[in-house]
């Protein structure tokens, strides 16, 4: 090999150190990013420990005179965290390198079943007339055809939602976390397909063109 | 992490590492850039233009070589069996230029035949061979010929600019000529110029002979001498100072089949010196892999794109299909992911950094026409989706050298 070509690799490996450099920087970037969209959803998460805290409390010592706030409370409350929970899932789609955000999700899906479980306890204790509206879907690889049916029922539900305000209580689980309770909580309601909207705890609705009768069902 | 996140990621640190690579280049020779050696003696040299049915251009053609500020020993025309006035036009300019020779070929040998059989007739020391459809500027030869001070030197070859540039399309051709030429002479700085032009190179005939000539069974003759050359140890060259304009095509089907000529060419050429991969020093080392590698990398991001833009439409169409049939909202503002994802931002300023070296290429090459303000649309154009659907020319070169035993153009 000629000496002046032996010169050339130079080119090539300050290219490889340059390359490195930058392609490390963006990565490291990439977390940090990651990493602030997650403190922004922990500090979220935060707030909303405390305000769940004090609406299982208030659940907890509700008399029948008190029902309309604790009710009031826990609407407000799932609403703020229903849509909340719309920004981590644009975060943890858009999450490629840390695992951070899925922590975060988890979190977040523990807290709204605590939510369904107070909601069903503040019913039970003040007869309320409300109706818990359950979306249980796939969060990991649903696959192009499953992905679209849930973005139409959350387009349903967000609808109904709009339409009935204070009227449903509106919560979305991601059903595929692992996690015990959510495990246990889709035993105990025969959760076996994803995506699957159950209202009031005693319908269940899998097939997505039964939706069209959802607003019979929350009337 | 997931399988296409990580094949992204490896597309992606490609990227950076090219980028990287051609900017390093141009950082440690940007004043080399528009250098030429003077040559140390007097070169004769012979003007070879190949012709088939040219009446359109080869007068132009053939004055602009006699207006070579440097001395031209004799122009030779090769008629190919022209179904035009290509020969008559020829014996009439013969009389205002001694030095200009006509070879008629009865039957229409092809290109590289042609050039053979004048290379055998030609009494210069070096052979320009030039396009009938192409001017070099007067300065051309001059800001070529120093290059063969080097006894290695086995063919230079200049940079190609667009002469029409009326439509749209022969205006995004023009920005591309000029990358093109730019990203050969950042090659040229490693030993790496692996294509010696159509429209004007020159080469040692000693060397021509000695590699047997330009090989008739290939279809991109330009492409495979060079390669020839290269194998043989020979060096190649680019003087960007050196312009020659050509004719683009203007219409979308003559571009199609220039380019697809183009490919199955280069693929052909990567088969026919397959021995030498990483071996030769940089042709076996870096050119040839480097080709074989921009050719697989184009077709895999395609492929990819494709996938990933499937994936996105079809989930979109399925949506309005049954938010239609439910008669709900169809499309929520709400539902659009605002939070890119790092790779998107990584494409993004590797975007940007393009632009910026494509705008600085222009700028230093005084083409400054092309970073007006109002001319930002063709350079969008160009990058965005010119770029995107070239690797279709692949797809189709692929498979005409799959499919096809001879390929008829």
């Amino acid at each position: 090999m000629e000496k002046k070509e032996l010169g050339n690799y130079v080119y090539f490996l300050l290219a490889l150190l340059v390359a490195a450099f930058v392609f490390t920087f963006g990565i490291l970037m990439g977390i940090f990013i990651e990493n602030a969209r997650a403190n922004f959803a922990q500090e979220n998460f935060a707030q909303l420990e405390v305000e769940l805290l004090d609406a299982r409390l208030l659940s907890d010592l509700i008399t029948n005179t008190d029902c309309e706030t604790a009710i009031q409370e826990n609407t407000d409350f799932a609403d703020r965290v229903f849509f909340e929970s719309l920004i981590l899932d644009d975060y943890q789609e858009s999450a490629e390198i840390s695992e951070t955000i899925k922590i975060q999700h988890e979190k977040y899906d523990l807290l709204r079943s605590m939510i369904w479980l107070n909601s069903i306890k503040i019913k039970e204790k003040c007869g309320a007339n409300y109706h818990n509206v359950v979306y249980i879907y796939q969060f990991d690889n649903p696959g192009i055809n499953k992905k679209a049916e849930q973005e139409t029922i959350s387009n349903i539900l967000i609808d109904l939602k709009n339409e009935k305000k204070q009227d449903i209580l509106l919560i979305s689980i991601a059903g595929d976390t692992n996690l015990p309770s959510i495990e246990l909580l889709k035993k105990k309601y025969d959760i076996t397909y994803l995506p699957t909207v159950i209202i009031d705890e005693n319908i269940k609705i899998e097939n997505i063109e039964d939706l069209d009768k959802i607003g019979d069902y929350v009337k | 992490m997931e399988i296409l996140t990580t094949i992204f990621l490896v597309f992606l640190f490609l990227a950076i590492y090219f980028m990287s690579f051609f900017i390093i280049l141009l950082f440690f020779n940007h004043k080399k850039v528009f250098y030429f050696p003077k040559p140390n003696k007097k070169y004769s040299i012979s003007f070879l233009i190949p012709a088939y049915n040219e009446e359109n251009s080869i007068e132009k053609t053939i004055e602009a070589i006699f207006a070579s500020t440097y001395p031209i020993k004799e122009v030779i025309v090769i008629n190919d069996s022209s179904k035009d006035n290509t020969k008559k036009i020829v014996r009439r300019i013969m009389k205002k230029y001694k030095k200009l020779k006509l070879i008629n070929n009865k039957k229409n040998m092809g290109k590289a035949n042609s050039l053979n059989k004048a290379i055998k007739e030609a009494r210069g020391e070096l052979i320009a061979v030039t396009d009938a459809d192409s001017y070099p500027i007067k300065e051309a030869v001059e800001r070529m010929v120093g290059f063969f001070n080097d006894s290695k030197t086995g063919a230079v070859t200049s940079s190609v600019f667009v002469r029409n540039k009326n439509s749209f399309f022969e205006k995004v051709q023009e920005i591309e000529y000029i990358m093109l030429a730019w990203t050969r002479k950042m090659l040229d700085f490693i030993h790496s110029v692996y294509v010696t032009n159509g429209p004007l190179s020159i080469y040692r005939k000693k060397i021509v002979r000695e590699v047997g000539g330009f090989d008739p069974k290939s279809i991109t003759e330009d492409i495979e001498i060079t390669w020839n050359i290269l194998s043989r140890g020979y060096k190649t060259h680019m003087s960007f100072s050196a312009r020659v304009y050509t004719t683009a095509p203007s219409k979308l089907k003559k571009w199609w089949k220039q380019r697809v000529r183009w490919g199955v060419g280069g693929i052909e050429t990567i088969f026919k010196y397959k021995k030498n991969f990483f071996r030769k020093g940089m042709f076996g080392f870096f050119i040839m892999p480097f080709v074989a590698f921009t050719i697989f990398m184009s077709v895999a991001a395609f492929i990819l794109g494709i996938y990933l833009i499937y994936k996105d439409v079809a989930v979109a169409l399925l949506t309005a299909g049954y938010s239609l049939s439910l008669q709900t909202t169809v499309f929520r503002l709400q539902n659009v992911n605002t939070h890119p994802t790092i790779m998107l931002i990584m494409v993004g300023i590797l975007f940007i950094f393009s632009f910026l070296y494509s705008t600085y290429v222009f700028k230093v090459t005084k083409q400054t026409h092309i970073i007006k303000l109002s001319k930002i649309f063709n350079r969008l154009f160009y990058m965005l989706v010119y770029l995107t659907l070239y690797p279709l020319v692949w797809f189709d070169s692929i498979y005409r050298v799959i499919f096809e035993k001879k390929h008829k153009w």
